[in-house]
């Protein structure tokens, strides 16, 4: 309603203080002004309280391992196994906005590498030569680090098995998940990005403008990272249909399917404009609304509800699934990418935004 | 004074103008007769061309001598009879066939009556452009045919296209690379790469090498290198050379103990080591475009001048698209070769493709009109928009590189990481850059990753390695993230 009374309010400025060429000054005015309340609605609502709830899980998470490795004991492993849990869920509620800083600080690589590399990880324990954040390290760190590290490859790592060592690498571990979250929150609190989002790129609708990141962040992001990373690498279908079960987010805590459900419903309510803090507000859906695709709108809609349906049907391990059934893997693969399909034709074309994210450069 | 020692038969007319002159002031109390000379103010022509000036005086004592002198020197003489009242003739000038554009030439006219009065007035003769504007494609004709030649150049490129095409066959191991082949193909042994290239040539890279990289066998260490792990045929791990899978293509490349992929190392090496060293070393030092270099006389069995020749010669090392222009048609993207190509690649962010290719029309068509200045201007320019190419696709190559780190792609960062080396490494060859040594090896050698390990690379030292390069071609600052 606010979001109304200001776009009543800018409207009737407007008209008292030229007038107005066109007879219905709603339409052009509006959707640059609406543009820009998506921006400010999408920064403050629902990017910077998810970094903030990031922010607090990674502390947390901290606080567990340290518990922990004081006091070494079933219970103390469980909570750190649930703050692991709760931090990596949380991440997938902030990893979708991706464009701005987070783009270039290799935060996603930091925390979010698979599969990991036990090898590597025990490697690391056993000579402490490593370098964090490296390219060459990043399978070796991170929740699936973590997840190896807590849960063994069967999914139960003996008390007797956390050596001061391991401990040492664990908290190496969550120490730079918790530097790398508070630097990225403050790259995206504190650098000129934020301001010329909100400000004087929230308007537009070309490459750089925020929109056109919004659009493209989502090609980009979900085509990647939730469709082939999720699904379409350990389903086989970027490796000839040979399944890389090995190859799935959370391998060894067993909790994949809740995890792409996480993603999925981050999506859908980044659509709708909802967040941890507000239930409603400027969003991509009513700005399709407002430029006539009411369908498009409600297309986008039931198809994340659709999707998401599909989804939790999978066994909660999606290395399990591929066992059990590939096919339904496979059916929710065909559905992200008719999404897909969606996002770069109808909605991209719609709104007059250039997709242009490229996979490969041709060499 | 000098000049009526040098001009005897001044001496003859001297004499019967002082009678005259004596004569003329018994009889006349008036001092002054009339006397006026009027000659055309400003004339223009290009050059090797003869202007006419006309001439019109009056002397009412009666014309004595007219004289012409060029530039404060020799006084020539003009008048062949000095009996007539009215003098009406004309002057031809021919301006030098080695005129430049911004020479000009005054020709200051001088009549004396018979009583020794004198009047003068002078022409300001100026050399007008050959071409007087630039053409929008860069083909330029004497007598309607080209003056245009750097088929060597095609050549080179075409030896590094081979190269290139070798390499990658080796990267997915359809065939074992061998050094000895390579090493026949650098320098051309036999016109044709000792059987390697499917045509022939008299021209080779080898030769056209940066002295120090020739020196410490840049090429032929990498050659060497990409031959031991062809034949090994080894995976790639942390100090360990071998083959490595890029996740995009699922293709593999072959790198070396730190990550560096042979194929990049080489193909965007020779751009920096013999193009652009050739463009600023060779083709741009004062020995082959300077003032000095021969403009005038043709060389000999061909339509073109030194200077001409040698601006050419950089300009195919550029190799662009005759028309070459920014906002270049994806229709047309096969025909941007290497500099070009890259140039391309950045083009939306700093223009390049107009700025490059005008510098270099204007500076040949500066060439034609024999205008120095007008091609030291341009010269100018292209040393540093050729370099900030250069740096633009470096900082690309770091924003590919951040992003394949982001995506966890190893493979992917290590190919786009060799691009980075390669072209911040293209940094060195000229002689005017704006960054210093110290600071290309340290983006190369550290900021890459550590210790030159592509594995040690970190966002927070590609960031770095970003800031150092917008810090020196601030007009990057604004586009650095969207390169």
């Amino acid at each position: 309603m606010k979001c109304s009374l200001l776009a009543l309010l800018v409207c009737f400025l407007i008209s008292c203080e030229t007038q107005p060429e066109t007879p219905d000054p709603n339409t052009m005015v509006d959707l640059a002004e609406l543009r820009q309340e998506i921006a400010i609605h999408l920064t403050n609502n629902l990017i910077v309280p998810a970094y903030q709830d990031l922010s607090e899980k990674s502390v947390a998470l901290n606080q567990a391992a340290s518990a922990f490795s004081t006091d070494i004991n079933e219970e103390k492993l469980n909570d750190l196994k649930i703050a692991h849990q709760a931090f990596w869920n949380c991440w997938q509620k902030t990893s979708l906005y991706y464009f701005g800083p987070i783009v270039n600080n290799g935060l996603r690589a930091g925390i979010n590498t698979y599969p990991t590399d036990p090898e590597k990880i025990e490697a690391n324990i056993l000579t402490g030569t490593y370098q964090i954040g490296s390219l060459g390290n990043l399978d070796a760190e991170g929740l699936p680090a973590l997840d190896y590290l807590l849960n063994n490859e069967d999914g139960i790592m003996p008390l007797g098995e956390f050596t001061q060592e391991r401990l040492d690498y664990i908290a190496t571990l969550t120490t730079a998940i918790l530097e790398q979250v508070q630097n990225a929150e403050a790259d995206w609190n504190n650098g000129s990005f934020k301001d010329n989002f909100t400000g004087t790129d929230a308007t537009g609708t070309d490459v750089g403008s925020a929109m056109g990141l919004i659009v493209n962040g989502i090609d980009l992001h979900f085509q990647r990272f939730v469709r082939d990373g999720k699904v379409a690498i350990p389903a086989g279908l970027r490796s000839a249909g040979v399944a890389r079960p090995h190859s799935v987010e959370a391998r060894y805590g067993k909790y994949s399917t809740s995890l792409l459900l996480s993603s999925l419903n981050a999506y859908k309510d980044y659509f709708n404009g909802k967040s941890i803090i507000r239930n409603d507000g400027p969003c991509i859906l009513e700005y399709l609304r407002q430029i006539d695709q009411p369908v498009l709108a409600d297309q986008i809609d039931n198809h994340f509800t659709i999707l998401i349906d599909k989804v939790e049907l999978l066994d909660a391990s999606i290395a399990d699934q591929i066992e059990i059934d590939n096919e339904a893997l496979v059916e929710v693969f065909l559905s992200m990418q008719d999404l897909v399909a969606i996002f770069k034709s109808d909605m991209a074309s719609v709104m007059g935004i250039s997709i242009t994210n490229q996979d490969n450069d041709g060499d | 004074m000098n000049y009526l020692k040098n001009f005897r038969p001044f001496y003859g007319l001297l004499a019967i103008a002082m009678v005259l002159a004596m004569s003329a002031c018994k009889d006349d109390k008036n001092d002054d007769s009339a006397l006026t000379l009027v000659v055309d103010e400003t004339i223009s022509a290009v050059r090797a061309n003869t202007v006419t000036i006309n001439i019109t005086g009056f002397a009412e004592a009666r014309a004595g001598s007219l004289t012409a002198t060029l530039d404060g020197g020799t006084a020539e003489e003009l008048l062949t009879t000095s009996s007539n009242t009215e003098v009406e003739t004309t002057y031809d000038f021919t301006i030098p066939a080695d005129a430049k554009l911004s020479d000009t030439y005054s020709i200051t006219f001088e009549l004396i009556d018979i009583t020794l009065q004198r009047t003068s007035a002078t022409t300001l003769i100026s050399v007008e452009p050959l071409l007087a504007t630039t053409p929008s494609t860069y083909g330029f004709e004497r007598d309607g045919n080209t003056t245009v030649s750097y088929s060597g150049q095609n050549e080179r490129l075409d030896m590094v296209k081979a190269m290139k095409t070798y390499l990658v066959q080796g990267d997915k191991r359809e065939t074992t690379i061998s050094a000895a082949t390579l090493n026949d193909a650098y320098a051309n042994v036999g016109d044709n790469g000792n059987g390697f290239f499917d045509f022939t040539s008299t021209k080779q890279l080898k030769d056209k090498t940066f002295a120090p990289d020739l020196d410490n066998n840049f090429m032929e260490n990498l050659f060497a290198e990409a031959e031991a792990v062809s034949q090994a045929g080894t995976n790639a791990s942390n100090g360990v050379a071998g083959f490595i899978e890029r996740e995009n293509s699922g293709s593999t490349i072959m790198v070396d103990a730190n990550g560096r992929e042979f194929t990049q190392l080489i193909e965007k090496g020779l751009m920096g080591t013999v193009m652009y060293n050739q463009i600023y070393n060779t083709y741009f030092s004062d020995g082959r475009t300077g003032d000095d270099v021969e403009n005038t006389t043709l060389r000999e069995g061909t339509n073109y001048t030194d200077l001409e020749h040698h601006w050419d010669e950089a300009f195919g090392y550029f190799n662009p698209p005759l028309d070459f222009s920014s906002n270049w048609p994806e229709a047309r993207e096969d025909e941007v070769r290497y500099w070009s190509d890259y140039s391309n690649v950045v083009d939306p962010f700093i223009r390049s493709n107009d700025e490059i290719m005008n510098a270099f029309l204007i500076g040949r068509t500066a060439i034609v009109n024999n205008d120095l200045i007008g091609k030291n201007t341009q010269r100018a320019i292209l040393f540093e928009k050729l370099e900030l190419v250069a740096a633009a696709t470096s900082i690309h190559y770091i924003n590919e590189s951040l992003k394949h780190l982001n995506d966890g792609q190893i493979g992917e960062a290590f190919h786009t990481l060799s691009e980075a080396w390669a072209f911040v490494n293209a940094l060195i060859y000229s002689p005017n850059r704006r960054i210093s040594l110290d600071q290309i090896e340290t983006i190369k050698e550290t900021d890459l990753g550590a210790n030159g390990n592509f594995w040690n690379a970190t966002a927070v030292d590609l960031n770095r390695a970003k800031d150092t390069l917008v810090g020196i071609f601030t007009e990057l600052e604004d586009v650095k993230d969207q390169l």
